[in-house]
């Protein structure tokens, strides 16, 4: 008999230059990447691009509500693949495919696009089953 | 945040291709309080209670303890991959102590890949290991 286990919940965020300004000031990460028009506009992405973990901010709300928790519990692993980068003012959708069950754990694939549908990151969430509610 | 980046430069004079596998920092000190917790429970900067720290922490104090072991952010660096192992939970306000060390480093037509793994432990208990792959291009 096969179980039915929570869907991944798809999660939006839109990202500005004041969230970037904000992570660089709770980071320290003043990367001139992040902060500096100029030097990011000469740089490899020819603008300001977000601080990564800006955009798996989504992974992290996403897994959070998949296990109805306001934390990552112990025995969660969660995998990125940081594919392009997240400028300022993307929205960044974060979906997940249907759980797999293997060995006691389920696992995730998850993607997130930007709002032209390019993907911006990979993450692969693996949570012990018992975690999950049914 | 606590001060804990006083004195620490914004930018790195180091390069990755200075380090090596198997160098070590800290262990640092980092504290982080609730109001920290509470903004990176969603959407950077939109706050929302919560009893524990959410895992945007994670990275967060990573970061921080990133920039203390090099002196720094080494710029034009690149996050490529990420991975977080979750070994105990932590209150939304907290000191942790980060270990940081050089896991692997891998020359590739694209640049130099750099692995950081970071041991945050919470009253001397291992709390999270993560891992930050940074390619210099």
């Amino acid at each position: 008999m096969t179980r039915t286990w929570p869907p991944f919940p798809a999660v939006t965020h839109v990202v500005d230059q004041s969230a970037i300004d904000a992570y660089a000031e709770l980071s320290g990460d003043f990367n001139p990447l992040h902060v500096d028009p100029d030097y990011a506009a000469a740089g490899p992405f020819g603008s300001i691009v977000a601080h990564g973990p800006i955009g798996l901010q989504t992974v992290f709300e996403a897994v959070a509500a998949w296990l109805g928790v306001d934390r990552m519990p112990p025995g969660v692993l969660v995998e990125v693949a940081y594919r392009r980068p997240v400028r300022v003012g993307d929205a960044i959708t974060c979906t997940g495919g249907d759980p797999a069950d293997h060995a006691g754990a389920l696992a995730v694939q998850a993607t997130c696009v930007n709002q032209r549908g390019e993907e911006v990151l990979q993450a692969l969430v693996v949570a012990p089953r018992a975690l999950v509610a049914r | 945040m606590s001060d804990s980046l006083a004195g620490v430069p914004e930018i790195s004079s180091t390069s990755y291709d200075r380090l090596a596998v198997g160098d070590s920092f800290g262990p640092f000190e980092e504290s982080f309080a609730q109001r920290t917790s509470d903004v990176l429970r969603g959407p950077v900067g939109a706050s929302v209670a919560g009893a524990h720290a959410p895992p945007g922490i994670l990275p967060l104090v990573t970061l921080r303890a990133l920039r203390r072991a090099l002196q720094g952010i080494v710029p034009g660096g690149v996050l490529t991959r990420q991975r977080f192992v979750i070994h105990a939970d932590l209150p939304a306000g907290a000191d942790v102590e980060i270990d940081v060390r050089v896991s692997d480093q891998a020359h590739r037509p694209s640049g130099l890949y750099t692995t950081f793994t970071f041991a945050l432990r919470h009253d001397a208990a291992l709390a999270a290991v993560v891992e930050w792959t940074i390619l210099a291009p």
